[in-house]
């Protein structure tokens, strides 16, 4: 911050008189100039003053913060690498938390058969078969994820998370969010699994998570939790691509909309045209899921 | 074995579309793979598709005669961009967000590969650096690598097959750029051929091939040892002979770069560049965590934004 006198307007060139101002701990560039009171006498004095600030990271020492869960078959990689979400989290100062999709390297015999079930097919849920119960990932992340992050990451707002994902990433974004309405400001999901009761993927791997009880099964199903857990705060947005091959076997997004619209929980579905399952589809809309988090962050 | 183009794959982005097809390559003698990012109808990106659903209801962006699609560009300027060591025309695809800005300035991206593949000369696999994904965008003159004519591939199979089989392709207007080993080929293609090209930029471009470790061991293997040669295909050499370029030059280089000190060696091109009085914007972009960063685009998809920018498409 600077601050000129009055005399600038008269001054000649290198004839003001400067005085630096450096702040102490936990100061921006601004407290000298907001609390000090310093301005009445460089005033009379004709002395400018400049005060920078006390470090050189940005002064967003509170970073929002956005989880995203991907989906079938992806690392904590793929999100980073494809889809561009880091320009508009730059701009709108968000961080990203992007965690795997399962635990890895346990070895458990059939763990790695398919595609869609076992590593990198965590489902984000609480295993109940003694076979896959190391396999928590809703744990993972409500609870041991955010306490690692407060504890080794100052800079982040734990406090304040939104949640969003893509596929399986989606219905565990959304599964979460509507268990713990008081974590989460908002969610967002691209093409999710919203019904996985009613979807192979859903049947495949619930019967062997977490057994034969339908009735566990309904407790990550979002098409059922909306029902129980509707009172949230800010509009869920869905992007999903009508081109998607899952789109009317695997997704069934229709099924969740008629859940939302029995409880009138306000939902922006989005039908995109020529949109297919993939990353591309993800980094074309991923900016306005940012700023839909972003949005709800910021208020109170 | 077909020589013309099929489509093996479509995915929509940014309201375009990024094709890849397959096809054989009479210059290289094999099967080759190559990218085509076509850009959308509409000159304006649409944010919100011509239509949709909102909480159930319907829209549509209606026109008086039904949904308006948009102007259709039938002359998409052309851009191609040449990647680096070890990549295929897969990469920048998935990884660049090059397809954002594409789009909304109306500009066709060809992405083809870094060699030829599939051919099994003895040792073409056996380091990163050379033969299969390095492919150098050269000729080579060895008879080894006599596949290796990476260059004749982009200057002049590439376009002819595109504007055979393309139409929407405007292939007589193009420009282009790349990473790495990419943006030497860039970079050499374009000052050997000033007419055919009008605009060049690169990142982090290999500019003085002869002089660094990757070039040299390129180039003997695949041009032999007379160094004369080896000029042909290094940027710094070529820029005194072919000055006359009709616009800036434009290269992003990383200040974090592992490669920048013994690889790239990019005051070497600036030097050459100044000898002869050609435009050149170097940017050195740092890594910096400070307030002024908020004004300087620090990464490869802001900047590649710019780059599309800076393209005199429209100067006719």
């Amino acid at each position: 911050m600077l601050y000129f006198p009055y005399q600038i307007v008269s001054a000649k060139i290198n004839t003001l008189e400067v005085l630096y101002w450096l702040s102490g701990l936990t100061c921006t560039d601004e407290n000298f100039i907001t609390k000090s009171g310093a301005q009445r006498a460089a005033s009379s004095e004709g002395v400018a003053l400049i005060v920078p600030d006390t470090s050189p990271s940005l002064s967003i020492i509170n970073e929002q913060v956005l989880y995203w869960l991907s989906g079938l078959t992806c690392t904590d990689e793929n999100f980073i690498t494809k889809s561009g979400a880091q320009r508009a989290a730059s701009s709108e100062g968000v961080a990203l938390i992007v965690p795997d999709t399962s635990p890895r390297g346990l070895n458990v015999e059939g763990e790695a058969d398919s595609w869609d079930f076992g590593v990198g097919a965590g489902f984000y849920l609480n295993a109940t078969q003694e076979k896959w119960k190391n396999w928590r990932m809703y744990d993972y992340i409500v609870k041991e994820l955010p306490k690692l992050l407060s504890e080794n990451f100052p800079q982040l707002n734990t406090s304040q998370a939104s949640i969003s994902g893509h596929s399986m990433g989606g219905h565990g974004a959304l599964t979460i969010y509507l268990k713990n309405l008081d974590k989460y400001k908002s969610v967002s999901a691209f093409s999710p699994i919203v019904n996985p009761i009613n979807c192979a993927w859903g049947q495949k791997a619930f019967t062997n998570y977490l057994g034969g009880n339908k009735a566990d099964w309904e407790e990550y199903d979002a098409t059922s939790l909306i029902s129980k857990y509707h009172d949230v705060s800010a509009t869920i947005l869905i992007d999903q691509g009508e081109d998607d091959k899952f789109l009317h076997d695997q997704l069934l997004p229709h099924k969740f909309e008629e859940a939302c619209r029995n409880v009138n929980v306000p939902l922006l579905l989005r039908l995109q045209p020529g949109y297919d399952h993939s990353y591309y589809f993800i980094a074309t809309f991923i900016d306005d899921h940012i700023r839909h988090h972003a949005q709800a962050l910021s208020l109170p």
